[in-house]
């Protein structure tokens, strides 16, 4: 793009647009491939080599030199986090050690960072486009491609907003406010939230000193302003991100805020207390070049951001869980237990693989939270809900993978092929109530916008009893008392005529017979409380707890109930058999990544 | 939302008012553990003036059926305005509480 234009034509104002949209979009994507790759042996790798603060660190460095960034290096970092493969712990240190990073390219080498993009961008978008090496390496391609998109939004950013110092408005602004130290300070704060970049902005305020448009005072106040900028910038652009992401977005303000205000604290200080200042120690001890005078000035500050960081140790997790306290999917989504098996004999970790799996049962009701009228919770915090269930179900997977590869006796295979398949009717199931959640939601409005009332009233019946017959799973799960159990098979039992009967209702209504979306809401909340049955437990007796329950049993029906039937019935339960039939074409639940098992 | 459980020979009927949801089934479930006997074969719901059942009230009736089952006993329902009744149909709970055809006398306002 043509540098001269900044923010002044319509031209640039595109390219800044561009750059948000890039920026976002690769941010996404970085952490949708991060997501995909996110397993066990991923993140063991990464925990080997993050495994001391020093390889943090020192990872940290890297990062911020190669993304030159502080904002992109901390925008990074927060998708190891976001994918679980990295501690928060280790991404903080990683983290602050980022900005330090970035003092380095700018200062040893004529180093354009276009050609990296290009560079990440072509190689990534190519090994993407040709499904380049095995399977599992193509989030690893796809992940590379958007990393170079969120790089090159942020130059865009730059190229966009880089030249607007260099604008004659601008110079004339600068010289009619005299040597103001706060205006360089402003100054400061303001160009580093559009520039993106405190290495281009010292690169700037050089030029500015040189042509003696600033001080050397009011140099400095803008480098240490463009510290409090980076702050605002992550707080800015990670606004919509909760719990952990937000955690480090606050980190990254807090200790380049610090720094940036500690340091202009020390030139006003020195200024009206005579005293020598950072500036005229560096002038008398390293250079008098005002440009290398900055440099160092810069280099400082990015290390005060390191001191402060590791000056309060362990003391910021704590710190920041007050601040951000993870959300509720976050917690779901990082394992409590299966972590902790390593070296346990195949019992226990299957039995803590069990206790993990009934964590996900648990939350199964809250998926229905945004579309229930005493829900909490909105839609998006639903499929949050439901994506972190998925997270922690691939952990699942992962966990029995291992564990299949490994000798067992057969008791404990047999326990673990149990624990697959129910694993996998638990993810069909948390599929399909997040689709019913958005399902019913659509569904509601168009009734509400249609008025009708008999459309509604389907969809809360709907909504209410699949959130009591996943309460009544979760009750299950942890009990196993055989009579609940057998209540929860006798709710979910073969409904094929209620539901056929429910079609035909749909469909003999003018108004909701051109609806298809209330007919597929019906067909989810049909699948779902199939899947229920699937996923319920045994009893704890070892039998599925129908033996003696009127009506499941052969026991005999309840004829004292003097007929029923305008509630349904339930005559198609058959008396012996509660184990629900299959409403429609379902994917076999073999388990077939552990047929060697 | 529930007034003072009824007796009636073998069992209980149990009137429930106004909304029966997350707010109030704790209670409403507490009050009812409290009068299940063993000689409390059938629980019946007055269901006439409920207004509202979310699927917490629904978990409500779902308990007290397990607890008239363990006992051999059974729970009905009568009163139910139609909404209530799709409700309960399409929870899958018709088999579970089945109508009572007959209001039970004592239930019946005096003359």
């Amino acid at each position: 793009m043509n540098t001269s234009d900044h923010l002044t034509t319509f031209p640039a104002i595109a390219i800044f647009l561009a750059g948000l949209a890039f920026f976002f979009h690769g941010l996404d994507g970085v952490k949708e491939s991060l997501k995909s790759m996110a397993g066990r042996s991923l993140r063991q790798r990464i925990e080997r080599l993050t495994s001391t603060g020093a390889l943090a660190a020192l990872w940290g460095f890297i990062l911020g030199a190669l993304a030159q960034s502080s904002t992109a290096a901390s925008f990074i970092v927060t998708g190891f986090v976001s994918s679980r493969l990295l501690t928060l712990r280790r991404a903080l240190t990683m983290v602050a050690w980022a900005n330090l990073g970035t003092v380095v390219l700018p200062f040893i080498a004529s180093f354009d960072i276009r050609t990296v993009i290009a560079l990440i961008l072509g190689v990534g978008g190519l090994l993407a486009t040709f499904r380049a090496g095995r399977e599992f390496l193509l989030p690893a391609w796809r992940g590379l491609f958007m990393l170079g998109l969120l790089m090159m939004g942020l130059q865009f950013l730059k190229d966009a907003t880089g030249g607007i110092p260099e604008e004659p408005w601008f110079r004339q602004f600068a010289q009619t406010l005299g040597d103001s130290l706060a205006f360089g300070f402003v100054v400061g704060i303001a160009s580093r939230l559009v520039i993106q970049s405190t290495s281009a902005i010292v690169v700037i305020v050089v030029t500015f000193v040189n042509s003696g448009i600033l001080t050397d005072g009011q140099a400095a106040m803008m480098v240490h302003g463009a510290g409090v900028g980076v702050g605002a910038t992550v707080l800015l652009m990670g606004r919509s991100s909760h719990g952990l992401p937000r955690q480090l977005a606050y980190f990254q303000a807090i200790i380049n805020s610090a720094a940036g205000a500690i340091l202009a604290l020390e030139v006003i200080a020195t200024k009206f207390t005579g005293l020598p200042s950072l500036l005229d120690l560096i002038r008398n001890t390293i250079t008098s070049d005002s440009s290398r005078m900055l440099a160092v000035v810069y280099v400082v500050q990015q290390a005060l951001c390191v001191g402060i960081a590791e000056l309060c140790g362990g003391r910021w997790t704590h710190w920041l869980n007050r601040l951000s306290p993870p959300t509720d999917a976050q917690n779901l989504a990082t394992p409590m237990y299966i972590d902790q098996g390593a070296g346990v004999d195949p019992t226990s970790f299957l039995d803590m693989i069990a206790r993990e799996q009934a964590r996900i049962v648990e939350r199964l009701p809250d998926i229905l939270d945004c579309v229930r009228s005493d829900g909490e919770r909105t839609l998006a915090e639903c499929n949050h809900m439901a994506e972190s269930c998925k997270s922690l179900g691939a952990e699942i997977h992962h966990a029995l993978r291992e564990l299949s590869q490994t000798r067992l006796d057969r008791q404990d295979a047999e326990q673990l092929l149990a624990l697959d398949i129910k694993q996998r009717a638990v993810d069909q199931l948390v599929t399909e109530v997040a689709h019913f959640a958005r399902a019913s939601l659509d569904e509601r409005r168009t009734s509400e916008t249609a008025s009708d009332s008999d459309g509604n009233g389907l969809l809360f019946g709907m909504t209410e009893g699949l959130h009591l017959v996943l309460s009544q799973l979760v009750e299950c799960d942890r009990s196993r008392v055989p009579s609940d159990v057998a209540m929860l098979l006798m709710i979910v039992s073969d409904r094929g005529d209620l539901m056929e009967q429910l079609r035909a209702d749909i469909a003999a209504s003018t108004s909701r017979g051109a609806r298809p979306g209330l007919q597929y809401t019906l067909a989810l909340f049909e699948r779902a409380m199939w899947l229920v049955g699937k996923v319920a437990p045994p009893a704890a007796d070892g039998t599925d707890g129908l033996e003696g329950v009127e009506g499941m049993g052969g026991t005999g029906g309840t004829d004292d109930t003097g007929g029923n039937d305008d509630t349904g019935g339930n005559d198609d339960t058959g008396g012996t058999d509660a184990t629900p039939s299959e409403p429609t074409t379902q994917a076999s639940a073999t388990s077939d990544s552990l047929q060697h098992a | 939302m529930s007034e003072p459980i009824k007796s009636i020979p073998d069992g209980v009927v149990v009137v429930l008012t106004g909304r029966l949801d997350s707010k109030n089934a704790a209670e409403t479930l507490t009050m009812i553990r409290a009068v299940m006997n063993p000689s409390a074969k059938r629980v019946v719901f007055d269901l006439t003036a409920l207004v509202f059942m979310a699927s917490a009230g629904l978990g409500v009736l779902v308990q007290s059926a397990g607890l008239a089952k363990a006992n051999g006993g059974s729970v009905h329902h009568f009163g139910a305005s139609p909404a209530i009744i799709q409700l309960l149909r399409i929870a899958g709970l018709g088999s579970v509480i089945t109508p009572y055809q007959v209001q039970p006398e004592s239930t019946k306002a005096p003359a």
